[in-house]
């Protein structure tokens, strides 16, 4: 029976392996490409192929006419209400073809028709020549207008984008005190120009792909020719372009399909939702990726030390800098191992307590029912409540909640004597000290509880022991060919890791990402200090 | 014991079984003298049987040699 | 052909030899139980003893830039010597990984986990350092420059921190044990805690040097080693004197008397961190270096797999070496420097030699 069971089991993960594995090439799908899916000569039948594509949908728009001398020619247009800005088909599209007068003898015949519109009439500057049904379809679902002609095989799609989209606004998950406050939008095109903005530069390269079944969600792929490293650039273009998905809603899920390691509870594919980010990224010689219809650009490869940098780092003096930065180090080395070092302190060495705290201790559980283990992990698991609850909470409700949970799991918990007050304040500190480093807590959270469950078993010797395996854990992770952490190596990339050295010291570029172009900065001088013009005062006035 | 005896079949499971896919002979023997006298020595060491230590004897073929402090 | 195919830049090297040469300053009780106040001095000669041993691995390391320990051996000494000597080479390193294995549960079950039976402690290290053998050695030597560093660190603070309580007339007399002591103390400090930079000739193979990079990195990195024992041995010297040899553990019982206003007492915590540290850095590398050791006897290059065997055979050994840490210590003092002796300094040295000669011996027929 257990053979069978296990057979079974064996079979089924070899299968689910097989098939997260296997991916079909897109080539695939326009394999069902035939004559049926090209534009037809006559419109009348176009028109019906699209609409029955599109299955008749009553924001489908559809307005034919007729153009040309002695208005010889008809054609149609297409577009779906919502998408396009009406006033830009009016005066771009509709306006020139329907009031094209010719006064000069004209002798091509009606397949050029396609190339006279666009040539000579259309007033738009993006319109490209299809001969397919799917692409003029394709075309209408971004919210371009399609031009069909009668008698021509082939198309014309016109750039017409006009929906309601948001305003350049402030993150609120990345805000900064100095520094600029433009965060990405959901608009692919926005956020590749706001990226330009930052880097002028003719060496910027912006790369499209298209990927998703039903979402066919446009993909840009940004970086400096030169100073990114072309076997990266390949290896992002290989993985994404070889999804077989149904759909890409965010860059989240991009960043599942390619990361290095899946089961990691450290990310390897860095994000962000700041331009300058990228931009300072990208400088550096990395990829980004920008996904249509989310604000989160993702940027890789992805080093661990990035996770306790900032943007306004950058932007602050340096000793300033390099405090916080150290802060937060500290803070995360706190929110990971506080519970486990009060659990080894109070089960294996009270010896290490100072006295009187000793005592203050040791009264606060004399009334309290649960073993330490389990007083943190309830404390703990009713502020993962409180954390997540507060993200989802509607606003009217807000105030009211986070008094009853403040209050009830504060004070009240306490004065009932479920759980003693010591672990309260190290439960708030560890919670508090987990913001410093945002990006980290969920990493942080699974780190606290394998902690605490090894403070339990052996003490402190248990967390010495999980340090060490965590560190070398992360040690052993790569991101897309470069090592993921370099355990502090003494080189020149430990003048911005744990402290931030002046920018005029930082000469190089780190030396595991931009391998071929290092130079910075040419010289390594501190600022100039200005002639001081006390002795060419003296002697003019003295001369 | 049987948490001995479940901890060395794990190993087992988990180096022994990629070497036996890769058919790598070396490998398999090179696991193999390493594996079994370590599990002799286990068990030996759980049912506190006296295990001479090899060490132990160097040191006393050395001291027999006259080389002492 | 080469086993692992990882990277080491030189810094890591030499950094790793700090770390190694590091971690044998807190556990210096069978030094000091010879030479009491003098074992300071017995550091300087050990070291000037020690230089032209390392004169002896750096040329084999330049002699063969290549192959590792094993391989040398196969081609210097003809496949049937050569695989004799590799088997008691394999023999020694596990026997090192042993006793330092021993020793860090011993010694943690005796300073901060007084109940937990010793097996426990050795079983959780030697999983931990499996990971890093599993990866590669460029895996746990990456985190060479921070272990020293931070032990580094530590050490001056301890230091600092023991100002108030150094007596400089403890370190007297000098020169006043009989003779023999000191040829005992030499001995013994250059087979234990320098003897054990033999292990690097396995690793030189991920590190491209050449030979004044070989000469600056082993030099460095030996010489500043050598400081922090000498700078540790000082201490404990000065401030517990006469009761130096009564001790197992002299620097944890140093760092327990630092007593600064009310606040700063009872730093033993500091020893832990430091031990636990040091002594894990110095099992993976010793680790690593058996497993790598056995899959170049058996020509294989599956060293991940054979890495958990390893472990397991370490562990089980570890706790038929000794029947109690007396036993350790007085056979340490007394026995171990003769059986290191041959292993650390006279094969080398034959090996060098020989391997000289047919070197000379090819270029000639070439």
């Amino acid at each position: 029976m257990v053979l069978l069971f296990l057979r079974f089991l064996f079979r089924k993960l070899r299968f689910f392996g097989s098939s997260c594995l296997s991916h079909k090439p897109e080539g695939e799908y326009h394999e069902k490409q035939s004559d049926e899916c090209k534009i037809k000569t006559r419109l009348q039948k176009s028109l019906d192929s699209i609409k029955d594509s599109l299955g008749n949908s009553c924001d489908v728009k559809t307005h034919t006419f007729k153009f040309g001398p002695e208005k010889r020619f008809s054609g149609a247009i297409v577009f779906i209400d919502g998408l396009v800005s009406s006033s830009t088909i009016t005066e771009s599209i509709l306006r020139p073809i329907v009031s094209w007068q010719p006064i000069y003898k004209l002798g091509f015949s009606e397949d050029e028709l396609a190339d006279l519109v666009s040539g000579e009439l259309l007033c738009a500057g993006e319109v490209t020549k299809v001969s397919l049904l799917s692409e003029l379809t394709l075309g209408c679902l971004s919210g371009d207008t399609a031009i069909l002609l009668d008698g021509c095989p082939f198309g014309l799609v016109v750039s017409t984008k006009g929906w309601e989209k948001r305003n350049v606004t402030e993150p609120q998950a990345e805000t900064v005190v100095r520094g600029p406050r433009e965060g990405f939008t959901e608009n692919l095109r926005t956020n590749t120009a706001l990226v330009r903005r930052k880097l002028k530069s003719e060496n910027l390269r912006v790369e499209n792909l298209i990927v998703g079944r039903n979402t066919q969600t446009d993909i840009c792929i940004m970086y400096l020719d030169g100073i990114a490293d072309p076997k990266v650039i390949e290896t992002v273009k290989y993985r994404i372009s070889g999804l077989d998905v149904d759909s890409i809603l965010e860059s989240g899920y991009i960043e599942e399909y390619i990361e290095d390691a899946p089961f990691s509870p450290f990310a390897t594919v860095g994000y962000t939702e700041k331009p300058d980010v990228v931009a300072a990224r990208l400088l550096e010689g990395r990829v980004g990726i920008v996904v249509d219809g989310t604000p989160i650009v993702l940027t890789v490869p992805m080093l661990f030390i990035e996770n306790f940098q900032t943007t306004e780092d950058y932007y602050t003096r340096p000793l300033y800098a390099s405090l916080v930065r150290i802060l937060r180090f500290i803070g995360y080395l706190i929110t990971v191992f506080l519970p486990a070092i009060y659990i080894a302190l109070i089960n294996f060495h009270q010896e290490l307590i100072p006295t009187t705290l000793l005592f203050t201790i040791a009264n606060a559980r004399e009334g309290t029912p649960f073993p330490a283990l389990l007083e943190m992990m309830i404390m703990i698991f009713a502020f993962e409540i409180l954390r997540e609850a507060g993200i989802r909470l509607p606003r009217p409700v807000g105030q009211a909640i986070s008094i009853v949970g403040a209050l009830v799991m504060g004070d009240a918990a306490v004065s009932a004597g479920l759980v003693g007050a010591p672990i309260l304040i190290t439960v708030a500190i560890t919670s508090v000290a987990g913001f410093l480093v945002p990006a980290q807590n969920d990493s942080a959270s699974l780190l606290r509880l394998i902690m605490m469950l090894l403070a339990s078993f052996a003490g402190w010797y248990g967390v010495s022991m999980g340090f060490l395996a965590v560190l070398l854990y992360i040690g052993s992770l790569d991101s897309f060919g470069t090592s993921y952490f370099d355990g502090f190596a003494w080189s020149t990339n430990l003048q911005d890791s744990i402290v931030r050295m002046p920018l005029w010291s930082m000469v190089r570029r780190p030396k595991d990402i931009a391998r071929n172009n290092l130079v910075r900065r040419r010289f390594f001088i501190p600022p100039l200090r200005p002639h001081s013009h006390d002795d060419n005062d003296d002697s003019e006035r003295e001369g | 014991m049987l948490v001995l005896l479940l901890v060395f079949a794990l190993i087992a499971l988990i180096d022994f079984g990629p070497l036996v896919r890769k058919k790598s002979r070396r490998g398999m023997i090179g696991f193999l003298t390493l594996f079994t006298p370590a599990l002799i020595l286990a068990i030996l060491l759980r049912n506190k049987s006296e295990v001479p230590s090899l060490l132990q004897a160097v040191d006393n073929f050395f001291k027999a040699l006259g080389f002492s402090y | 052909m080469r086993v692992d195919k990882g990277l080491i830049t030189g810094n890591q090297f030499m950094f790793s030899i700090i770390c190694f040469i590091q971690s044998s300053s807190l556990l210096t009780s069978f030094l000091t139980s010879v030479t009491l106040q003098d074992s300071w001095l017995i550091v300087i000669f050990g070291a000037i003893f020690f230089i032209p041993v390392i004169f002896i691995y750096r040329e084999i390391m330049l002699l063969f830039p290549d192959k590792n320990l094993i391989q040398i051996l196969d081609e210097v000494y003809g496949p049937i010597l050569g695989k004799v000597f590799g088997i008691i080479y394999i023999w020694f390193f596990l026997s090192l990984t042993s006793l330092n294995v021993l020793d860090l549960g011993d010694f943690t079950k005796l300073t901060i986990m007084h109940e937990t039976p010793s097996v426990v402690l050795m079983i959780m290290c030697v999983l931990v350092a499996s990971i890093a053998v599993r990866h590669g050695i460029g895996l746990v030597t990456k985190y060479s420059t921070f272990f020293s560093v931070t032990v580094s660190c530590l050490l001056i603070i301890s230091v600092l921190l023991l100002l108030n309580q150094i007596k400089l007339e403890n370190f007297l007399p000098i020169l006043s044990l009989p003779f023999k002591k000191y040829v005992q103390g030499t001995h013994l400090i250059t087979t234990i805690p320098f003897g054990e930079l033999l292990v690097f000739l396995m690793i030189h193979p991920s590190v491209k040097l050449n030979r004044k990079q070989a000469t600056k990195y082993l030099f460095w990195g030996f010489g500043l080693g050598t400081v922090s024992i000498l700078v540790v041995l000082c201490q404990n010297i000065a401030v517990l004197g006469n009761m130096l040899d009564m001790f197992a553990l002299p620097t944890l019982v140093t760092l327990r008397l630092i007593n600064l206003g009310e606040a700063l007492s009872r730093m033993e915590v500091l020893f832990s961190v430091i031990l636990i540290m040091l002594l894990f850095f110095k099992i993976s590398v010793l680790y690593y270096v058996s497993v790598l050791a056995v899959s170049q006897m058996f020509n294989t290059n599956q060293l991940r797999y054979l890495s958990l065997a390893a472990g397991a055979l370490i562990v089980c050994y570890a706790l038929t070496l000794y029947p109690s840490p007396v036993e350790h210590a007085e056979s340490a003092k007394n026995i171990t420097p003769f059986v290191w002796t041959p292993i650390e300094f006279l094969i080398p040295l034959l090996t060098l030699i020989l391997g000289k000669f047919k070197k000379r011996k090819q270029l000639k027929e070439a």
